[in-house]
């Protein structure tokens, strides 16, 4: 199924766009690419098999096309070109359909990012550090979960942002679910808040809980929540911010010889020092609620330096203590992160 | 036999005016602006029918606003969206606007008022637009609400879109258009015999943001502090600047309260008798700006505080 999804959005995106009706160029899709060029250097990842191998390397690029389809639909498709087995691939991150006159409700079809905490959302040139949390990694894999489905996002009639997110999708991811009966579904319900505390500050709250068959033929579920406080003073809009970030990842596979049990917490903070310039740190434990082979302790400190909206100088230390490994890995990495042509907004 | 008070039907029409009396309440016509210079225009034309919101305030650079969620259910129940247009909002609106799911106030929609496309624009681009250019905007400069005569074409434009979907009150909004556009007339008189009476011929801004208020009153924009749209200015820049402010006798420097006032300060203890203001270009950008006229108001003191 999930292979027909994605065909089908593309078939809806291109034939909305101008290739089937009128040539305007103005109703060409929005077109726009991240290059996200990565250099690295550890203690590790001296072999060609390592997943973090020291040297520089093409880590991600990302072209993305969005326009809307008529009067009904909007489109979007990002593909994400990246290495994976020592060869380039093309991988679908998002492509899928939405509706643009359906009150109240936001429905998608095709392959998207399901709405678990508030980093899976993010595509790769949007992260806060250059890679992706440990749990995030670890429970829903290298991409995240995105997979092919259907979703329906319900801005419920509070006072205060309260998002009602229910998600059907395809079990076939393999970290968390990795059903090999085609059509298993799994699903995943989520609620999004923010409050605007005052002018300068908001508080965002995600809770999320999913359920779906895994390859044991039992279930897996996941637990999510995440807590981001924001500061941004309304006069300095460019220049100062502030953003902490909390969130935690809990996902239990049942049918495996032991019942795998595990989660993660993640903290950062992204501090905006100067228009320019991001000062930013996370610290992350993953083997919650009990460590079975020892917990694994990450930190991490980040400069970033953006000369426009459009480019990103970083340098990144990670020092990271797995009891499976035999030392404390030590490892510094340099991204150059630039955007070429549309780039859409992102999300708050 | 005394009835219970909690008859199912007793609780079916308790239910129904507890549903329906706060729309009946909320039935006001509801107009969200994106910004306060705009939300003041239409408080002139609404008057004793809507009080307008706007999504960004005052002191807000409405270049740089995040999409925040919050915006989103300010804008769900609004009748009429007033955009300023000519790609302003270009990196937050688009956001807002979907998460609203509100499809009337779409693109394109009776809903959708797009201030800018009923005015000239200045300063579009001819050719090729690349972003060394910096944040240029392709289909002219977005800072039209400075110029009183384009602002009351808007307000024009506006009540006729108003009448259209509120014709209960077309009487109104009509009166109080002729209300607003003869005091732009009346004050626009006075604002330029103000400003001719002044010595300024010739200012640097920081940003592009007050050429259509220059035009209007016939006063060259000899410079920028930013070099490109959007770009901070180094050393070689500030050098050029005091070249300028001496060669082209300047002697004024206007900065938008939204940046920085430390580099015109800089140039101004290099050249002599150059005097530093910094001005609203929204309204509510500086506590003086309480409404469109106080904001031109503003803008003419601060020329008149240079001579």
């Amino acid at each position: 199924m999930s292979n027909q999804v994605i065909y089908m959005s593309i078939f809806i995106l291109v034939a909305g766009t101008s290739a089937w009706g009128q040539q305007s160029p103005r109703t060409n899709p929005q077109i726009g690419a991240n290059v996200l060029m990565l250099g690295q250097s550890g203690n590790k990842g001296t072999q060609e098999t390592d997943e973090n191998p020291n040297g520089f390397r093409l880590q991600e690029a990302e072209l993305r096309f969005s326009s809307n389809v008529d009067a009904y639909f909007r489109g979007d498709m990002l593909l994400a070109v990246e290495k994976e087995d020592g060869e380039y691939k093309i991988n679908p991150e998002e492509v899928y359909v939405e509706t643009l006159n359906v009150p109240e409700v936001t429905l998608k079809i095709g392959q998207f990012f399901q709405t678990v905490g508030r980093h899976n959302s993010l595509h790769t040139h949007a992260f806060p550090f250059i890679d992706a949390p440990l749990a995030n990694q670890r429970l829903l894999g290298d991409e995240g979960l995105n997979q092919a489905g259907l979703s329906a996002a319900y801005l419920a009639p509070t006072p205060w942002f309260l998002e009602v997110t229910a998600e059907a999708f395809e079990a076939d991811n393999e970290s968390l679910y990795g059903s090999d009966t085609q059509g298993d579904l799994a699903t995943h319900l989520s609620l999004k808040n923010l409050w605007e505390i005052n002018d300068p500050s908001t508080l965002e709250f995600i809770l999320g809980f999913g359920s779906g068959a895994n390859a044991f033929d039992h279930q897996s579920r996941l637990w999510s929540t995440s807590m981001t406080y924001k500061f941004k003073p309304l006069e300095a809009s460019r220049a100062k911010s502030l953003i902490v970030t909390a969130e935690y990842l809990r996902a239990e596979r049942s049918g495996a010889s032991t019942d795998e049990d595990v989660g993660g917490v993640a903290a950062w903070v992204q501090w905006q020092v100067l228009r320019r310039w991001w000062v930013q740190a996370r610290d992350e434990y993953l083997g919650l609620p009990e460590p079975t082979a020892g917990a694994v302790k990450k930190h991490s400190a980040l400069v970033g330096f953006a000369p426009t909206e459009f480019s990103g100088l970083r340098l990144q230390y990670d020092n990271i203590d797995d009891p499976a490994q035999d030392k404390t890995e030590n490892r510094v990495s340099f991204q150059i992160n630039v955007s070429l042509g549309a780039h859409p907004a992102h999300s708050y | 036999m005394k009835k219970s008070i909690l008859h199912p039907f007793t609780l079916a029409v308790a239910l129904f005016i507890a549903t329906t009396t706060p729309k009946i309440f909320a039935s006001e016509f509801k107009v969200v602006t994106t910004t306060t210079t705009l939300q003041s225009i239409a408080e002139y034309i609404g008057e004793s029918v809507f009080k307008p919101e706007s999504i960004t305030k005052g002191p807000q650079d409405p270049h740089f606003v995040e999409p925040k969620p919050s915006y989103m259910v300010r804008l769900r129940s609004a009748d009429l969206l007033v955009v300023n247009g000519l790609d302003l909002e270009i990196g937050w609106l688009g956001s807002i606007i979907k998460g609203a799911r509100t499809p009337k106030l779409n693109f394109g929609q009776p809903g959708y008022f797009d201030a800018g496309s009923v005015i000239d624009a200045i300063e579009v681009s001819k050719g090729g637009v690349d972003r060394t250019q910096g944040d240029v905007h392709p289909f002219g400069n977005p800072h039209y609400l400075l110029d009183p005569l384009r602002a009351k074409k808007v307000a024009e434009a506006l009540t006729k879109r108003l009448s259209d979907l509120d014709s209960a009150h077309a009487e109104i909004y009509s009166k109080n258009l002729n209300t607003f556009s003869n005091e732009i007339d009346r004050r626009l008189t006075g604002w330029q015999a103000r400003v001719q009476k002044t010595n300024v011929r010739s200012v640097i801004t920081y940003h592009k943001t007050l050429s259509y208020f220059l035009d209007r009153f016939q006063i060259q924009n000899a410079g920028q502090i930013e070099p490109k749209p959007g770009v901070p200015p180094a050393a070689k820049q500030i050098f050029k600047l005091i070249d300028v402010a001496r060669s082209q006798k300047v002697h004024c420097i206007l900065v938008e309260s939204f940046f920085e006032p430390t580099i015109a300060k800089r140039i101004a203890k290099e050249v002599s008798g150059v005097e530093v203001q910094i001005v609203p270009v929204e309204v509510g950008a500086l506590a003086a700006a309480t409404n469109y006229f106080e904001m031109i108001e503003a803008i003419v003191k601060a020329l008149e505080a240079c001579k």
